[in-house]
């Protein structure tokens, strides 16, 4: 198990389009664990390997009050959705930021498991608004992408700033 | 992704608003469902608790610290950012936090509550406590209590003021009581020792064991079993001033968490214990502890000041009052105190129990005895009380506790001062009913 190094906007490696996962072997397994203990230790209820910049479509998550219900998504595909709600959200990657944003309020995904086998769950609240924004990083968006040019901007230089102290 | 409610800093700001705003309680909010279930690691969990319980135990030194550097006080609707700047300062100045990383997660606060606007505050504040390089050991940091109370300490104890406020502001001991009628107390020590928890005989209460540092009662030897309980030491002298009878009926009046009525049954095995609370919620409590150490009571819900609520009719042989009180001898452990206590609680405490002693004396049996207890060191509660309570009542009697080691004598009743023998402040007197009824 490790602990994986986190990428912060706006690091351009998290505009970077996940592939699809095709080797279903004991690499994607050790991943997926280190991930998930990032996860947690960070903690979040999310995580996308483009964040740990590993550019795959898997994701982590546990959306359970008591963090004892570990999920996760590879190759995930949103086959329907309808409903639409708005939460604040935040992101390990953006981190100390929360805005709202406006999401499917349920959703059907379709997933492989770590040994390749396909199944169909339906999603709704915090589980399904995390899924979209989890599958957004995958595709290389970040939750900021849906705010203003200029709450964006002001965030973004915020984060600069900040990271220029932390090397300063 | 993540939520909001992962920030031990956030959390830390919306324990103490829960407090300042609606008077919850620190021990209410962290055994509540929202905080239990938040989305926090064990450390972060941790650090929330530390922010929220050592700010108000420091609230009353860095209030005055914080107001110095602000150029005008801010709006009453702006506490939220006043205890954000408080946060900051228990942080750089008490938990000696990298200076940094303080100021960086105390100025993002104020972007979660959308006051951006304090951000340039908050920043140029604490980057001047920065500055000005105080050092907390170099701070005078007795008086960590509102005035009135200091006014009352001081008033009340005099030349013992400065002692009894210096221990009401130390970080509290674990302390256990050993049922000794299954295992002796060097015995459990061993066993202590056995698991690398380093603890202590204390000094003067037999039953009682310190730990150097606290755990987690699950590590501890028998706890599942009832072998040890938690219990401050000044609160483990109870049972045996109550002085049971086999087949005494016993009445423990004000019983939640069921510390007290826990001992009773374990040093006396044959005894009838009611155990009445007002609260049913807090009566489960008590419920786990019975269950925990295996020893059965009546549990009864109802007010001790309304005995039609509850009483069957039958009298009792010994009855124990722990009563509500201001709780100001417990304030090591629970500094939430200094915050929610106002100074006219005091007389309205006050006459609370005298209400629950004027209703339960008459349910006590001609020759039985009362022990009345609080974890109080003001007057009004405990000598002042007992001497009112004495003067209306001609068929109660004091029995006298000079020939205790622990405490001080009281004009009525023993009172234990907050850190004597590193015990809780407490308060006991004991009377009995004459033959006559």
């Amino acid at each position: 198990m490790a602990l994986l190094n986190i990428l912060h906007y706006p690091d351009p490696r998290l505009r970077t389009v996940a592939k699809a996962v095709t080797d279903f072997d004991a690499e994607l397994k050790q991943l997926v664990n280190d991930m998930f203990e990032t996860m947690y230790e960070a903690p979040g209820i999310g995580l996308a390997a483009t964040q740990v910049d590993e550019h795959i479509r898997l994701l982590v998550m546990d959306v359970s009050e008591h963090r004892n219900q570990p999920r996760y998504l590879i190759n995930p595909k949103i086959i329907s959705a309808d409903g639409e709600e708005e939460s604040d959200e935040g992101c390990l990657s953006v981190p100390g930021f929360y805005e709202k944003v406006r999401r499917a309020e349920n959703i059907r995904v379709r997933a492989q498991d770590d040994s390749g086998e396909t199944s169909e769950f339906e999603a709704q609240g915090t589980e399904a608004v995390c899924i979209q924004h989890e599958m957004d990083h995958l595709e290389g968006k970040l939750f900021v992408d849906y705010l203003s040019n200029l709450k964006r901007n002001r965030i973004r230089s915020k984060l600069v700033k900040m990271q220029k102290q932390l090397v300063g | 992704m993540t939520m909001l409610d992962s920030n031990p800093r956030w959390i830390a700001l919306q324990v103490i608003l829960k407090l300042v705003d609606r008077g919850r309680s620190l021990d209410d909010t962290f055994a509540s469902e929202w905080f239990q279930t938040l989305p926090l690691s064990k450390r972060d969990q941790a650090m929330s608790r530390e922010l929220s319980i050592g700010l108000c135990r420091w609230y009353f030194i860095l209030q005055p610290l914080l107001n110095q550097r602000l150029q005008k006080p801010l709006r009453a609707r702006d506490q939220d950012v006043e205890i954000i700047l408080l946060l900051g300062l228990y942080q750089l100045l008490v938990m000696e936090t990298d200076a940094h990383a303080a100021v960086n997660e105390t100025v993002k606060l104020t972007r979660l509550l959308k006051k951006n606007w304090a951000s340039g505050l908050t920043n140029a504040v604490l980057r001047k406590v920065v500055r000005d390089d105080l050092r907390w050991q170099e701070i005078d940091r007795v008086m960590a209590y509102p005035e009135w109370m200091q006014q009352l300490i001081r008033d009340e104890w005099g030349d013992l003021s400065q002692q009894i406020m210096v221990a009401g502001n130390q970080r509290p001991p674990m302390t256990l009581r050993i049922d000794s009628r299954q295992q002796s107390r060097d015995d459990y020590l061993k066993q202590l020792e056995s698991k690398q928890i380093e603890a202590s005989a204390h000094e003067l209460i037999s039953t009682a064991v310190q730990l150097k540092t606290p755990v987690e009662v699950a590590a501890l030897p028998g706890f599942d079993r009832g072998l040890v309980s938690v219990q401050d030491a000044a609160a483990q002298i109870a049972a045996e001033l109550l002085q049971c009878e086999p087949g005494n009926r016993v009445l423990d009046a004000c019983a939640a968490p069921g510390g007290k009525s826990s001992q009773l049954l374990q040093q006396y095995a044959d005894i009838h214990l009611d155990a009445l609370d007002i609260s049913e919620t807090r009566l489960d409590r008590v419920r786990e502890n019975l269950q925990r150490i295996g020893k059965p009571a009546r549990l009864l819900v109802g007010d001790a000041a309304v005995p039609e609520q509850w009483f069957d009719g039958k009298r009792y042989d010994r009855v124990l009052v722990d009563t509500p009180c201001s709780a100001s001898g417990v304030m090591r452990r629970h500094p939430d105190i200094k915050l929610l206590r106002r100074e006219s609680d005091i007389m309205s405490l006050a006459s609370r129990q005298r209400d629950i002693l004027d209703a339960i004396w008459p349910l006590l049996k001609p020759g039985g005895m009362m022990l009345y207890s609080t974890c109080s060191i003001f007057k009004n509660e405990n000598e002042k009380q007992i001497a009112g309570f004495l003067q209306s009542n001609v068929n109660a009697e004091e029995i006298g506790l000079s020939s205790f080691n622990w405490g001080n004598a009281c004009v009525h009743g023993r009172q234990i001062l907050p850190g004597e023998s590193n015990m809780d402040g407490f308060y006991y007197a004991l009377l009995r009913k004459s033959g006559l009824d």
